[in-house]
This record gives C-alpha cells, sequence and structure tokens, in this order.
C-alpha cells in the first residue's frame, strides 16, 4: 500500500513538473510582448493625437474634432475604447472588439488610398514613440493591415 | 384612496427592484472590457502660428509630455497644429494652451475644422447616452 502511494506521488509530481515546462515554453502572446493594456493605450493616445495633428486626416476625423473643439469628448472617447479594443483583441488579449465591422463603421466615408497609408504612418510614429521593436509593429500591421479593403473606397 | 396609493406604491416599488435586479443581471453576463479599466481622456488642438520645423517643436513636444496629466502629444509644423490628450482631472486645456503659448510670440488659438463636410455613418442615439448607459452597466459588474 506504501509503495503504491508513493510511486502514486513520484508519477504525479513528474506529470505537473513536465506540464509546467511545457508551460514555460509557450510562447508569449504579441499583446503581451506589446505589453498590456496599459502600453496599448498609450500608443493609442499617441496614435490619436498624431492623427488629429495630420493635416493629411482631417477630413475623415471632421465631425470627431468638430466636436472635440466644442468640449464633447463622447466620439473620441468611442474612437480610443474601440481601438484598445480593436487592437488588444488584434494581438491577442482578453480584450473583445464590441464595435461594428469595419465595412459598416466607415460606410459612405470614401477613405482614400493616401489617406489609409497617412493612418498606417501615424501609427507607426505612435510604435516609434514608445521603441515597440520592429518584429512587433510588423505583427501588428500584418494583423490590422489586412482589413484595408474594408474600409478603403467604402 | 389611501389603500389605492399603498397598492400603486407597492406595485412601483416591485417594478422597480425588479428592473433593478433584471440590470445587475444583465450588467454581469460578460465581464467588463478593458478598456473600462483604462483612465478617460480629454483633447485639446491648439493651432499655433509661425510652428517652425527647427528644434522648438522638439523641445514644445517634450515639455508638453512631460506635463502632469499629458498622456500623449504631438507637434506637426506641417499642419502648424499642437493635440494634446490629457487627464481632465490632472491638468485642463487653459493651462495647456498657455504653456503653447510660452514657446511661440505669434497668434495661439484653438484649431477651428468648421466649414469641413464630412461624411460617413451617423448613430441616431447620441454616444453620450449610449456611453452614460455603458459606464451604469459597468459600475454594476462584478466579474
Amino acid at each position: 500500500m506504501k509503495k503504491a502511494f508513493l510511486s502514486l506521488s513520484v508519477a504525479l509530481v513528474f506529470i505537473m513538473s513536465s506540464c509546467k515546462k511545457e508551460e514555460e515554453a509557450a510562447p508569449k502572446s504579441l499583446y503581451d510582448r506589446l505589453g498590456g493594456v496599459s502600453a496599448i493605450s498609450a500608443v493609442v493616445d499617441q496614435f490619436i493625437t498624431n492623427v488629429a495633428a495630420d493635416p493629411n486626416m482631417v477630413r475623415t476625423f471632421t465631425p470627431l474634432l468638430q466636436e472635440v473643439q466644442k468640449g464633447n469628448t463622447a466620439r473620441l472617447t468611442a474612437l480610443r475604447n474601440n481601438l484598445i479594443d480593436q487592437i488588444g483583441q488584434a494581438s491577442g488579449g482578453p480584450q473583445k472588439y464590441t464595435g461594428k465591422d469595419m465595412v459598416t463603421a466607415h460606410k459612405g466615408m470614401k477613405i482614400t488610398d493616401t489617406e489609409f497609408n497617412s493612418l498606417v504612418n501615424d501609427l507607426v510614429m505612435a510604435l516609434n514613440k514608445f521603441n515597440v521593436p520592429s518584429t512587433e509593429q510588423n505583427e501588428l500591421l500584418g494583423v490590422l493591415g489586412g482589413l484595408k479593403s474594408q474600409i478603403v473606397g467604402q | 384612496m389611501k389603500k389605492g396609493l399603498i397598492k400603486t406604491a407597492k406595485i412601483s416599488l416591485y417594478t422597480l427592484g425588479f428592473l433593478f435586479v433584471a440590470f445587475v443581471v444583465y450588467a454581469n453576463l460578460e465581464p467588463a472590457p478593458m478598456h473600462a479599466f483604462v483612465k478617460p481622456i480629454s483633447m485639446t488642438i491648439i493651432k499655433v502660428d509661425g510652428l517652425s520645423e527647427t528644434t522648438n517643436s522638439e523641445a514644445l513636444q517634450k515639455q508638453i509630455s512631460q506635463q502632469k496629466g499629458v498622456t500623449a502629444c504631438t507637434v506637426n509644423p506641417a499642419s502648424q497644429l499642437v493635440s494634446i490628450t490629457f487627464d481632465p482631472d490632472a491638468t485642463n486645456e487653459s493651462s495647456l494652451k498657455s504653456l503653447v503659448g510660452t514657446y511661440s510670440a505669434k497668434k495661439v488659438e484653438p484649431a477651428s475644422f468648421d466649414g469641413i463636410t464630412a461624411s460617413g455613418p451617423e448613430c441616431p442615439v447620441p454616444l453620450s447616452y449610449i456611453q452614460a448607459f455603458e459606464r451604469a452597466k459597468y459600475a454594476f459588474c462584478f466579474r
């Protein structure tokens, strides 16, 4: 009986330690490598200020900019929350994007290639400001770049 | 008469109680999203005449970014605009505007985007109403 108990304990310890090794070996998600929700919200804030000061983005963001200048931050909050959730979800974080799909959200805006490229450039500048390594940048831009056809020309 | 009033009050109380319990159950159907835990921000966009490509743009950006409550700042000489996102509990628009003013002897004023026609989807319900409802929902979310 004692022997059986001892061998069972040894087997359990062995199984648990092997599981731990597997867990340790699992690669970190892009979300974790970016730095989690606080880092993503810092990048999103920088991205928003880049966009707001970008002469190429004035037409697209006019309703938001007009409301912000009148002291109404509802659109700004909605955009920021959606960006945090969307980037968080796309990078493998616990966030769940609950906003409109990209086609519906950009319907009638007639966004051009130049405007989309300026937007990507504003995001790259934000990522550079926080020294996000190029591997993580490319991974994130690859995920978001896939949305281009759903955003441009709608 | 009195009995009728008491009955109406009781029914109202039960209805409100039921609606409250239903709202709490609805608020806890799923965990609050991560953005609910990030502090809300405000933004100001300032037009600065004569903002040059020289180092004063970088110095201004650095100076503003170091201010308490500022979460991000962009100084763009191409558009002559300075945009700042900030925590409204820690700083305010007028102090940021006066800080920008110390860097420019020329005109510093809030940027105007009036007269530009925008197109795109519009929600018939004001966003502020939706956000107030969401805030109440997250306040009762215990997950």
